[in-house]
Order: C-alpha cells, then structure tokens, then sequence
C-alpha cells in the first residue's frame, strides 16, 4: 500500500453488451463515476462470435419472445447491432444528462470481456454484471440501461473487497471506500495472504479507514480461487465485489469465471 | 267658484295627527317582527313552508317592493333554524363502474370530514404501502421468487448448454433470442473451416443442432408457464404486504363510518381497490412530471380516492336556505365539468359541480319565477326533479342526445326540498292555465298586497316599520312628525286616504334619502321637513317630462283653456305613468254634433290610438244618449270625440264624464267654463263612477292654473267615490282653503254639465219631457230636430223615387 495506491481514477467502464450487462451493474457504474466526478465510459462490444455464426449456412437464431424460428444474415445481425448501439447511446445520453454524468459511448467489436479488458487501463474502474443471478432473459438492453440510472436504487448493504498486497490495493480500497460511504454500505474486506501477512494488511487497511474516520469489517480469504471467493461474498450477502486489477492480480479467465458464479457486480480497479 | 258639491278642504288631505304617535323618535319603538298588512300572505307562505306533502312548493306574488323576499326568507330562516340540519353529499368513486359516480350521504358536518379522513388515509397509504414493499421481508421473498424462476430458467438453459456443449455447439445469445453454432476451441466456427468438415460430419452437427432447437422451444413454452406462476406468486405476495400494511389504517376509518352503511360499503370498496392496486401507491412517489402538463394537485391514479363533497353543511353559513340568483339548467341541476389534457376533455367524479337543488336540499329554494322562465331548460329542469323527487345530473347534450361521447351519469340524489317562487301575478295566472304541472307542483299561492287599511293601530305598527327599518338600515331616528309625513306619503302612494302602501322598498328609499337631508342639515334626528325634501327631491328628479308639458300648454303649443267658456270643449285630465312617477296634465277634448245615424266616431279609436278600455267609455256614452233622448224616435246624431294634441295611445275610461258633457254642450249649444276640468268615468245611466291616479289629475291641472294665477274659477270636477282617495299636495288645500280653487265631487253628469255650463241640467215631467231651457231640454229638442230632419230626407228621398218610378212607367207605355 504504497503512495501510488492513491493516483485518481481516471474513468469508470461498463461494457454494454447483453452477456456483460446487469441492471445493477449499470448502477454501481453510474454511481462510482458521480462520487468519484469521473467520465462513464460505456462501451458496446460487438460479438465477433455472432457475426461469424451469421456466416454459416445453416444460422437460425429462435426468438426469446416468439419461440420463433428465423434466418440469421450477417446483414441483419450487423444492423440489429448498429441499432441496438444506438439505442443505448441515446438512452446512455438521457440518464447521464439527468444524472449531470460526463459520458463517452463507443463500439469494439471481439468477444465481450477481452474487448473491455484491452480496452480499459490504469487508472480506470471496470464494471462487470455477476452472472450467478442473472436471468437469462433480460428485458431490452435500452430499457435495462434507463431503468437503471433513473432512480435511485436501494444502496447496497455491503461492498466487499478483495484485499492483497499488491501496489493497487489501497486505491481498490479508497474506490471502495467512496462507494461505501456513498451508499451507506458497510465495508467488508476479504484479506487474502498467509494469516500472519493478511492480518498486517489488514491493520493497515484499518488505521488508513480510521484516518478517514471509517471502518470495516474484515473476513479472511485463505486463497484466490473464483468458487472460493464467490462463497464469501455469497455469506457476506455483499452487493458489490471490487477486486485489484486484472492485469495485476487476476488473469481475464479467472474473472470471466469469478463473474459468472457471483450474484452482484463485479468491479475491478486498474 | 262656489257650489254645493265643493268639497270641504278638511276631506282633501288624509292627515296623520302626530299627536296619535305616542312617542318622540323612532328610537324609543321596538322593532317589528311581523310583515305589516300581509297577513293573508303570510299565513300562506306558513302554511306552504309547514305542510309535509308533495306539491305544495310555494308562488309568492305581489308587487314589486312588497317585501316578499324579506317575509319569505325571514320565515324560513326560522322555520330552518328550528329544523334538524340537512344531509351533507358527496360524490365518490364507483370502483365497479367508474362511469357512475355514488352519492354518499352523511350526517351535517361529516362530508368534510370523510374527505379529510380519506386524505390523511391516502396521505399515510403512500407511505405505508412503499415501505412495507421496502422492507427486508419483502424483498427477501420477492427475491426467493426471482431467484427460483431464473433458477428454473437457468437449469434448463444450463442443462441445454451442456448437452450442446457435448456435441461442439454453443448456446449464444442474439439481438433477438438465441443460437446454436459448432464450436471451435471455443469460438464459433468460421464458414470457412466449416466448409472444410466431412459432409457427414456437417450434417451430424445440422441434425445435432436441429434437435437441440427443438428442446429450446420448449424450454421457451415452459419460461412462459413459470413467467406466470412468477407473476402469480408476486401478486399474491403484494397482496399479502398490502393487507397487511393498509388492514388496521382502513379498520380505523371503517370504525368510524359503521353507522352509515353506504359509506362502510364505499370503504370497504376502497380497502379492496388499494390492495389490487397497490402499484400506484409505489410509483405515486417516483418520477419526474411530464414537461408542458400542469401537475395534478394529487396523482392521477389516487384521484379515484377522492371525496368530493357537493354539500357541506359544516359551515356556520352552510344555511339550507338558498337564494339562486342565475336559475340557469345548470346551475339547478349541477352539472359535470371537464378540464383539457392533451387536447382531450376529461372528467370524472371530482369535477362533479352541485346545483342550487343539491346546495337547498332538506331545506328551502328560492327562484324569481321570471329569470327561471327566461333561462332554456331550467323550467323543464326544476320540474322533473320536483316530479321525480331526485336530482340527476344530466348534460344538456346527453339529455337531448346531441353528444354520443361516454360522460358520467352520478347517481341520482333523492331531493326532499320545498321550492318558494316568486313573480308577477300575470306569471302565476298563465302558468296556472297552461302548464298542467305548475298546478300539481306549487299548490300553494301567496298573494301579497299592495296597500294594507289606515287606522290608528297600522299608524302605530307602521311607525314601528319605519323604526326597524331606520334601525336596521344605520339610519338617524326619526321623530314623531316626520313618521307622521312618512305614514301621509304611504297613503298617497297608495292612491287611497284610508290605506297605505305595502311598498317596503319606496319606504326604504324615502327614508334613506330623508336620513342624506338630516345629516347634511346637520341634525340629529330626521324631521318631517326632511322627508318633505326626500319627497320633493324625488319628484324633481323625475318630473323633466312633466315641467316639459307644462311649459308646452303654458305657451299655448298644448291649447288649453282655462277661462272663458266653449261649445264642445271641455278640459279632460290625463295621468302619465313614466316608471314610479306619475303626473297629471290636462287635455283638450272636443265633440261636434251633427245629422247621422247615431254613430259616435271616437276618432282614437278609428285611428288606432285608443285603447279597449276607451272605447268602451265611448259607447256607453253613445248608448247613454240614445237610451235618454231617443227612446221613441230615431238617434239620429252624428258626433265626433277627439281629444287634441294627443300623439300617443289614449287608455282608460276615465275621460268618459268629460267625453260625454262636450257632447251635450255641442247639442245644448251651451258653452263649458274652461276654468274647470273633468274627470270621472260614466255608466250608461249616467252616472259618475271612481277613477285612479285623482290626486296627481288635480295636481296637474292646479299647476297650470296657478301658473297663470288663480282667480277662485277654476277648479276640477271629480267623481263622489274618489273623494276617500284624496291626498292633495298641502299647496292645493290651501288655495282651496283661501276661495282660490275649488273641487267638486259629482255622482252624475247632470252634477257636471250643470257645474260646466252654469245651466240646469233639468229633469223629466211625468210625461218624460224635459224643460225646454234646461241643458237636457236643450239636447233632447236638439237631437229631436236632427230625428224630424232625418225624417224629412227619408221622405223626400220616398216621394222622389216615386217620381221617378212613375215617370219611367209613363214612357213605357
């Protein structure tokens, strides 16, 4: 926990894409880049996995409200995206003008979270939908994404975070910690480390929430593993997993798999 | 000039001695309570206002200013008063038929405060119901249920995942649902490579994902049956919340109201309309109004829990007894209103407006039968709903069926009122006689009168009269003479010495204006000289007409005569009614006699400027002259009545008198003294009968006499019968007083030509012959002669055409 830990974020990223995307997800989001006056930087991942199915001869695609069966063309598959983007940049323009949000919108084509991965860096707070709760039919992106920023959702009860003793763990901790507070949210930390290491985390942890007149309750976490930490944050009921950097800490695979057994967003500070 | 038929100057003026009022002001009278001279009227307005049975709504009728509003509203006040106080109404949501509003009716007083207990329940509902939906319970639950629905959707997607992930395919979402494509190290297949696989291998992978769609569809099929049962056990867990949030907040207001069942059945309805509709207490919180829409002063969709209360009889004005001032249909009857929203009019229950039927209800509506006469459907309106004994709310378009458009049909409220009608006589009459209902509905006619009888005790009452209206009115007292000169003024306004006007609203200006002259003379108490002024001022101000003629015949453009004496001319004396004022003049009429066949022209009439009445005066003098003169030969007269330098309609028969002595003065050849005038109408035996407005016919011609000075000639001749009437300004009796004017009272024209001509009217021998110088021996010789001439042309005319015949026979042969 070095002083480069607290160098300010520089954006939040939310990737709209349907795999990737939660109502609470796009909250948290909104909500880390009010408290922290940064930009929401929204990006609509194309899926190259869609595009090349299109490709293929034999490409049906069945209609989730329908049960219909209809051709796919590569034509209409990059259409019903360019409209489907445009939608949510209208409706992410909308929220963010009433919630007075800086705000860019742009479009990456690949598969969903390496795009967002590469296309985020230091500096900037990646917000990822938990998968485990996610029901596999949501109701239109646009509408997710204004029904999301247009009140004000309950706050969150908890806001865990996965504390190491990497350089970016105290700026996981301060993004956090400005969450928390925000939202009148209960901190828990999830130390990893040997007990001994971990405990020392977490006494710094302490007196740098108590400077700030803050504090936290701490859980220990004997290691990294994805199923490991998705049953803590299942006991702690937390409505928020902030993690270090990918790139840091966590490779994209293992976040690809942390996300899909949590049942709250996932954020990771880079 | 001086006869026997002069009348005593002490009979010209009714005096009121103030000595008969034994008090010194107006201060020292109690206040009177009772209508004075009504009393007819007022036991008909009692009995009207205390009989229980359909129909006997009331007619007040009468003249204007008789104090028929006052009376009438006085009683009822009282008889409200002491009555138990009517229903408060309100107009409430029907939740089963929106379109049909309910009537509730509560005790006086409650109908506010069923309005106030319904805010304060929303009010706490709004945040009763969002909390309990707030609660960790709720949402624990509403999530258990979340969580197993895309727990089942989740199993079935997953399961079918993994049976396509067994045979390289992936399940993937699209825009528009799902897909199923060949995986290759995890992504999805290029054409390319595909292209590349065996053929049976491809049409391994068709057929693999074929059959992997069709278990997809009926995971879809089975999404639905779950998305209902999700559904149903959200419901179901809302309901419960909801119950359990509004159940003891709508057990206290239902406590409240169990004595009045309509209402405990309206809130029942409300407890089961919140717990199905819910929602709307939740989202009545969020979002941000529409731009350009006026906010509602409460959200739209808690609107429908209103109480919009019609009646309130909680105020201490909340009077029962009404006054409807603009008795238009729909300020009867109520009316729904409708406010613009997007370009379209909308309604409902709350803008339900009462009419004055609902606002008197229980008690007393009072209407100027004139003004509901004039409005289109209101006579109709108040009919039906005095028929029917409801008051049902209907638009005129609905009523007529010129709107098709859904609107409101309130429920009909039951009336139990009395209706009090007030109007002109004439009203009464032609409604009588041609609306069959009117007679069904307003049994009960209260006829009020114009004057009441002048005796010491109404002296004494009216001085109390004057008394409460000074007092009532912030006015200066008023002494004993000035009540005097007052009760002297009511007697003249009444046209009659022996009775004084019921004209309350004539008192309550006279004395206003007499309290302006005592206090700008600076007194303390108003004096009789300050109704004297009142008096006087009030004619100045009205007599511009009148000063107008006057100076006309006192410049000889009006010829009237007032000495010297004519044949055929005799001074008539007319009455102008202008509004209040009424003023005497006198007129020139004229008669010319000559042979005929007993025609009298009354040239008024043949030009279209006489009345029926005065042409009825006309032939009875005809038939008068005819009956008297011409018994056994033929009338042979020809006669001619006009009365000069008239432009306008000539009525009445009050000129007969003097019609018929300018005849007999151009048959007799007998000149009239034209310093005398004539007033009276006459009967066929010639007699002389009672006129109107004699005060203000003396008056008029004593102002021309005097103008060019009294000489004790003049004079007027009025009918015996009016002489009670007399009320004669005090300058008239004293010229007659001091020999300067005289008045005569005549009963028979024999009375007047005598008076008119100075000659004996005579009377009839036995054998019916008159004396040959009286003025009737004159007339009958005269038209004698004109019978003896008529005859001598009949047989000239004879003795001519025999001639004539027998010349003519001659030549044939």
């Amino acid at each position: 926990m070095g002083a480069k830990s607290e160098r300010p974020t520089r954006r939040v990223v939310i990737g709209l894409e349907p795999a990737m995307l939660d109502a609470a997800a796009l909250a948290a989001a909104a909500q880390l880049a009010r408290s922290a006056g940064v930009e929401l930087a929204a990006l609509f991942v194309e899926d190259s996995n869609l595009l090349r199915l299109a490709s293929l001869p034999f490409a049906l695609e069945m209609g989730a409200a329908s049960a219909a069966r209809r051709r796919m063309e590569a034509t209409d598959i990059e259409r019903a995206l360019k409209v489907q983007a445009a939608q949510l940049k209208r409706a992410l323009a909308e929220a963010a003008q009433r919630l007075e949000l800086q705000w860019t919108f742009e479009v990456a084509r690949g598969r969903g979270l390496r795009v967002l991965l590469e296309w985020t860096g230091a500096s900037d707070i990646v917000v990822l939908a938990g998968g485990a709760g996610r029901p596999p039919w949501q109701p239109a992106l646009e509408a997710l994404l204004r029904g999301a920023f247009s009140f004000e959702r309950p706050p969150p009860g908890r806001v865990a975070v996965v504390l190491g003793s990497g350089t970016e763990a105290l700026r996981v901790l301060s993004v956090a910690h400005a969450l928390a507070q925000a939202s009148d949210a209960e901190l828990v930390l999830l130390v990893a480390g040997a007990k001994t290491r971990a405990g020392e985390i977490a006494k710094r942890a302490a007196a740098w929430l108590r400077e700030r007149g803050a504090a936290a309750r701490v859980a220990l976490l004997p290691d990294r593993a994805p199923a490991r930490i998705a049953e803590l944050v299942a006991r702690e009921r937390a409505q928020a997993l902030f993690l270090p950097g990918a790139d840091q800490e966590l490779s994209s695979v293992e976040i690809s798999a942390l996300a899909s057994v949590i049942n709250c967003p996932l954020i990771f500070v880079r | 000039m001086t006869s026997q038929l002069a009348i005593d100057p002490a009979l010209l003026y009714h005096r009121c001695d103030p000595q008969e009022l034994a008090f010194e002001t107006t201060a020292e009278l109690p206040e009177l309570t009772a209508a004075l001279g009504q009393q007819r009227a007022g036991d008909a307005v009692e009995f009207g206002i205390n009989i229980a049975r359909q129909g006997y709504n009331l007619f007040v009728m009468g003249p204007a200013g008789a104090g028929k509003h006052a009376l009438v509203r006085q009683t009822l006040e009282r008889k409200a008063a002491s009555g138990a106080a009517p229903l408060d109404w309100a107009y409430v949501n029907n939740f089963a038929q929106p379109h049909k509003p309910l009537a509730l009716a509560l005790p006086a007083g409650r109908g506010q405060q069923l309005k106030s207990d319904m805010q304060q329940l929303m009010e706490e509902l709004s945040l009763a119901i969002p909390s309990a939906f707030e609660s960790d319970e709720y949402r624990s639950r509403f999530g258990q249920i979340d969580a197993e629905f895309n727990q089942r959707q989740e199993k079935a997607l997953g399961e079918l995942g993994q049976e396509a992930a067994g045979h390289k395919v992936g399940l993937l979402r699209t825009p528009g649902g799902f897909s199923f494509a060949p995986l290759k190290d995890g992504e999805v297949i290029s054409a390319e490579d595909y292209a590349k696989l065996p053929r049976a291998e491809q049409e391994q992978l068709e057929q693999t994902m074929s059959q992997l769609q069709v278990k997809l569809e009926k995971i879809f099929l089975q999404v639905r049956q779950w998305r209902r049962e999700r559904r149903d056990k959200i419901r179901d867990l809302n309901r419960e919340v909801t119950l359990f949030a509004v159940g003891h907040l709508m057990e206290e207001i239902q406590e409240r109201y169990t004595a009045l069942p309509r209402v405990a059945d309206y809130l029942g309805a409300v407890r089961q309309d919140v717990i199905e509709n819910a929602d709307d207490f939740r989202k009545s919180q969020d979002g941000a109004p529409a731009p350009f829409v006026m906010p509602p002063a409460e959200p739209a969709s808690l609107r429908r829990y209103a109480v919009n209360v019609i009646v309130d009889h909680s105020r201490p004005d909340g009077s029962s007894v009404v006054f409807e001032d603009h008795p238009t249909y729909q300020n009867l009857v109520g009316r729904v209103e409708h406010i613009a929203q997007f370009g379209t009019l909308v309604t409902d229950f709350g803008l339900i407006k009462p009419g004055a039927l609902h606002r008197a209800n229980g008690g007393y509506l009072m209407l100027d039968a004139h003004k509901l006469l004039m409005q289109p459907f209101a006579w109709e309106g108040l009919k039906r709903a005095l028929s029917t004994r409801q008051i049902r709310i209907e638009s005129l378009g609905q009523m007529y069926s010129l709107v098709s458009t859904e609107s409101l049909e309130p429920e009909p409220i039951p009336l139990d009122l009395k209706v009090v009608l007030f109007g002109e006589r004439i009203w009464y009459y032609l409604l009588y006689a041609y609306d069959p209902d009117f007679r069904e509905l307003f049994k009960v006619a209260a006829d009020f009168e114009e004057h009441f009888p002048r005796s010491a005790q109404t002296h004494g009452l009216y001085a109390r009269l004057v008394a409460t209206i000074a007092r009532r009115d912030g006015l200066l007292a008023l002494e004993r003479a000035a009540v005097a000169r007052v009760i002297e003024q009511g007697a003249r306004l009444s046209g009659d010495a022996k009775k004084l006007s019921a004209n309350l609203q004539y008192l309550v200006d006279l004395l206003g204006e007499a309290d302006f002259w005592a206090r700008r003379g600076g007194r303390a108490q108003i004096a009789a000289d300050d109704v004297q002024q009142a008096i006087d001022a009030q004619l100045h101000r009205a007599d511009r007409l009148r000063a107008q003629v006057h100076e006309a015949i006192l410049r000889g453009t009006l010829m009237i005569d007032t000495d010297g004496a004519k044949v055929g001319q005799v001074n008539g004396l007319s009455v102008f009614e202008l509004g209040n004022y009424a003023f005497g003049e006198p007129t020139r009429i004229t008669a010319t006699t000559r042979l005929g066949d007993g025609q009298v022209i009354d040239v008024q009439r043949e030009v279209e400027l006489g009345g029926a009445l005065h042409s009825k005066g006309v032939m009875i003098l005809a038939s008068f002259l005819a009956a008297r003169y011409s018994t056994n030969r033929p009338h042979s007269l020809a006669a001619s009545l006009v009365f000069e330098q008239t432009y306008g309609t000539v009525e009445g028969d009050s000129a007969s008198t003097g019609e018929l002595c300018a005849l007999l003065s151009s048959l007799a050849e007998l000149p009239i003294l034209q310093s005398l005038a004539v007033t009276g109408s006459i009967n066929q035996l010639g007699q002389v009968q009672a006129i109107g407005a004699v005060n203000e016919k003396i008056e008029g011609f004593f102002d021309i006499c005097r103008a060019r000075g009294l000489n004790g000639s003049q004079g007027v001749i009025i009918p015996a019968s009016n002489v009670d009437n007399l009320m004669l300004r005090s300058d008239v009796v004293q010229a007659v007083r001091d020999g300067k004017f005289s008045i005569h009272a005549v009963e028979h024209v024999d009375q007047a030509i005598e008076l008119l001509t100075g000659v004996a009217a005579g009377a009839p021998d036995a054998a019916g012959n008159w004396p040959d110088a009286s003025v009737n021996g004159r007339v009958a010789r005269r038209l004698r002669e004109l019978a003896e001439l008529r005859q001598k042309f009949a047989t000239g005319g004879r003795r001519e055409r025999g001639a004539l015949a027998r010349k003519s026979r001659g030549r044939e042969k």
